[in-house]
């Protein structure tokens, strides 16, 4: 093996990658020739030199990465659907609007009848008389009729407002529900948020004084006198 | 079966399914060594931090295009190498806008009174074996400074470097092997004389 061919095979040394199969012949020739084997040398005392001047560091706390869902993420990095608070917020509340308004017409059971240039809007469900089989009797009254009628349409009317009251009272449970949970949610994004600020502002203040640390020790070393108190 | 028993492939076959738990795992496993990489090759720590974050974002979204799961830490160093590519172009361009340290004048700096030998180094303070490393580290090109981090400082096979550099095995080893050599020329250098 001659030494161009040596220094071929450097990077493979220094890497531990030497083929086997060559690894014998590479070695004979560095037991020759001192130009290689200084060469190999110095190539492996810069490469200490470099792993124990930058030995690795642990990673910042606030990189710590959440990720409870792809469409989260995207919220979490100002990417995708996800929306500013006060938005989404905005986007709630309409959508909030518009359960409620359908929830009550629903339960109103409402009515548009539109026909011959007339719009009518009406609710409840239609009542049909009740069906009075049993004859009048000859002698009784009309007043007396009637009011039978009336009972029965107020027992309908009691029975049909109190089933109104409980889907009312149920539709506007699950919006405050759901507008609880959604709070609930962006409270605690919100909460990561301003944890993670903090964080920062903290690494910040580290790093700034890890900085001014390291300024002083080099103008220490480099800039004696007044000059170095200057730079301090 | 728990995560934490998982292989590195099998996590991403889950985190591909969207299980974000598996995800999280493979971020927690591979944030640190992805970061520091940054770090070194961007020279920056706030470059590192956005590189380490927009780089697990970009796999997230595209984690279901990754064919081989087994290859995944590679690809994952394959996608912070283009960011970082950025932010080095990004800061070349601002030193030679004449923003940023003035690297003659770092250069003069350290050149001043520091031992000439690579076997003094070792009497040097850490922070001044730091910056010294640093100032070195800075004149090399992008593709040998990240030939060297990989090997150096990451450990990487040379195969695998040539697969987060997306180049040839051949071009891999000597991209390393004429950066290590610089860099031993400049921390060898006598104090003042500039190669």
């Amino acid at each position: 093996m001659n030494c161009e061919r040596c220094r071929e095979l450097l990077p493979e040394a220094i890497g531990d990658e030497l083929r086997p199969q060559l690894a014998g012949e590479f070695r004979n020739h560095l037991a020759d020739c001192a130009d290689c084997r200084r060469e190999l040398e110095l190539l492996g005392r810069t490469a200490s030199v470099l792993k124990a001047a930058w030995p690795e560091e642990p990673i910042p706390e606030p990189m710590t990465f959440g990720l409870p869902g792809r469409a989260a993420v995207a919220g979490r990095f100002g990417l995708g659907w996800g929306q500013p608070p006060r938005l989404a917020w905005l986007g709630l509340a309409a959508a909030a609007c518009l359960v409620v308004c359908l929830g009550t017409l629903s339960v109103l059971d409402a009515r548009v009848q539109i026909g011959q240039g007339t719009f009518s809007l009406s609710f409840g469900s239609e009542l049909s008389p009740p069906v009075l089989r049993q004859e009048a009797p000859a002698g009784d009254s009309a007043a007396l009729v009637e009011a039978r009628v009336q009972r029965l349409v107020e027992r309908q009317m009691g029975q049909l407002e109190e089933t109104w009251e409980a889907r009312l009272q149920q539709a506007v449970g699950r919006v405050q529900s759901r507008w609880s949970e959604q709070r609930t949610v962006d409270l605690r994004q919100v909460n990561g948020d301003i944890g993670y600020l903090l964080k920062l502002q903290e690494a910040m203040r580290r790093e700034t004084a890890r900085n001014e640390v390291l300024i002083s020790s080099v103008a220490d070393r480099y800039l004696p006198g007044p000059a170095g108190a200057v730079a301090r | 079966m728990e995560l934490v028993r998982l292989t590195d492939k099998d996590l991403v076959a889950r985190a591909a399914r969207g299980d974000t738990g598996a995800f999280n795992l493979l971020v927690s496993r591979w944030e640190k060594r992805l970061f520091n990489y940054a770090f070194r090759l961007t020279g920056n720590r706030e470059d590192a931090l956005d590189v380490c974050q927009d780089t697990f974002l970009r796999a997230f979204q595209q984690l279901d295009r990754l064919q081989d799961p087994a290859r995944f830490a590679g690809w994952l160093f394959a996608i912070a190498r283009n960011f970082c590519l950025a932010h080095f172009r990004s800061r070349k361009r601002r030193a030679e806008d004449g923003e940023g340290p003035d690297p003659q004048g770092l250069d003069a700096l350290q050149a001043e009174g520091r031992p000439a030998r690579l076997g003094d180094l070792q009497e040097m303070e850490p922070a001044e074996l730091r910056l010294l490393v640093e100032g070195a580290l800075d004149r090399l090109s992008f593709e040998q400074r990240e030939a060297v981090v990989l090997k150096v400082f990451e450990g990487l096979r040379f195969d695998e470097i040539a697969v987060v550099a997306g180049c040839p095995l051949s071009t891999a080893k000597s991209r390393m092997y004429l950066g290590l050599s610089r860099l031993k020329a400049i921390l060898n250098e006598d104090p003042g004389r500039k190669s």
